[in-house]
């Protein structure tokens, strides 16, 4: 659990934008995939402030985030450039921040989503709060929630 | 006719166009923007018949670009579309003059609909 919203409903609005944004289903894994990721990573973060505090990551494999830009802009995952991965990343972020936020209660504010761009695979355990792993034939993701104070 | 699509992600921007393509309001003129400030400094130099706009942007947010078209025009179609769900906020967007709603993550039938009611257009 995470503050007052479960581990299920964050795999539920993490599943459902990737849905009905991208036409995609992922599912969630039991286990940890870093193992399974040789590459370099793609992270979002938005941060919530309010009377519930913390950070929502989204953290793509460099294929994932890559397939994901591709079908947000109409284009191959070929012909997608780092600008185009960064601006979708941020955007999926977003929405699944948003969503996750609409589920606290109180009154709380989303920031603008920020993309780190590529990090190594080596930084992704730094990762800390609840994190969920899910998994689609264009590469995995990860989904935690860290709350402060 | 001219279209107003005020988004600071260019693949939301992306998406929203392609919705329009797929409605009555295709081959209209579409101006992209992707602040609320830019999105201000062209709705203040244009002519435009509908808005769609983010909520969650850098330098001036949705709500205060909202705001500020309300007091230039109170005849311009305003649709926001956000990850703010939640209910009390989406009052108070209503209560700035947003004439509809589109919570992200949409389906381009949502978003199709939302543009045909605003547009006084009998939905599909």
């Amino acid at each position: 659990m995470s503050a007052e919203i479960s581990d299920a409903e964050l795999l539920k609005l993490t599943q459902n934008v990737w849905s009905v944004v991208l036409g995609q289903e992922i599912v969630p894994s039991e286990r940890d995939l870093m193992s399974d990721i040789a590459g370099d990573f793609v992270v979002g973060r938005v941060l919530i402030a309010g009377d519930w505090q913390g950070t929502v990551t989204l953290a793509c494999s460099a294929e994932m985030a890559r397939h994901a830009a591709a079908s947000m802009f109409g284009k191959t995952p070929a012909e997608t450039d780092d600008s185009e991965i960064y601006d979708a990343l941020g955007e999926l972020t977003n929405m699944v921040g948003g969503s996750y936020k609409t589920l606290l209660p109180g009154t709380c504010n989303l920031s603008v989503p920020k993309v780190d761009g590529t990090v190594a695979h080596t930084e992704m355990s730094s990762t800390t709060g609840v994190r969920h792993w899910l998994a689609s034939q264009d590469g995995v993701v990860l989904v935690s929630v860290a709350r402060e104070g | 006719m001219n279209i107003l699509v005020v988004d600071d992600s260019t693949a939301m921007r992306k998406i929203i166009i392609n919705t329009l393509g797929k409605t009555e309001l295709k081959g209209a003129k579409v101006t992209e923007a992707a602040t609320g400030k830019e999105g201000l400094d062209k709705f203040l130099s244009g002519n435009y018949a509908l808005i769609l706009s983010d909520w969650n942007m850098p330098e001036m947010d949705g709500l205060e670009f909202i705001t500020k078209v309300r007091r230039a025009d109170t005849r311009v179609k305003i649709i926001m579309i956000t990850t703010e769900g939640t209910v009390g906020k989406l009052d108070s967007a209503m209560e700035s003059g947003v004439d509809e709603y589109v919570v992200k993550p949409f389906t381009a039938e949502v978003l199709e609909r939302k543009i045909r009611k605003v547009m006084g257009r009998s939905a599909a």
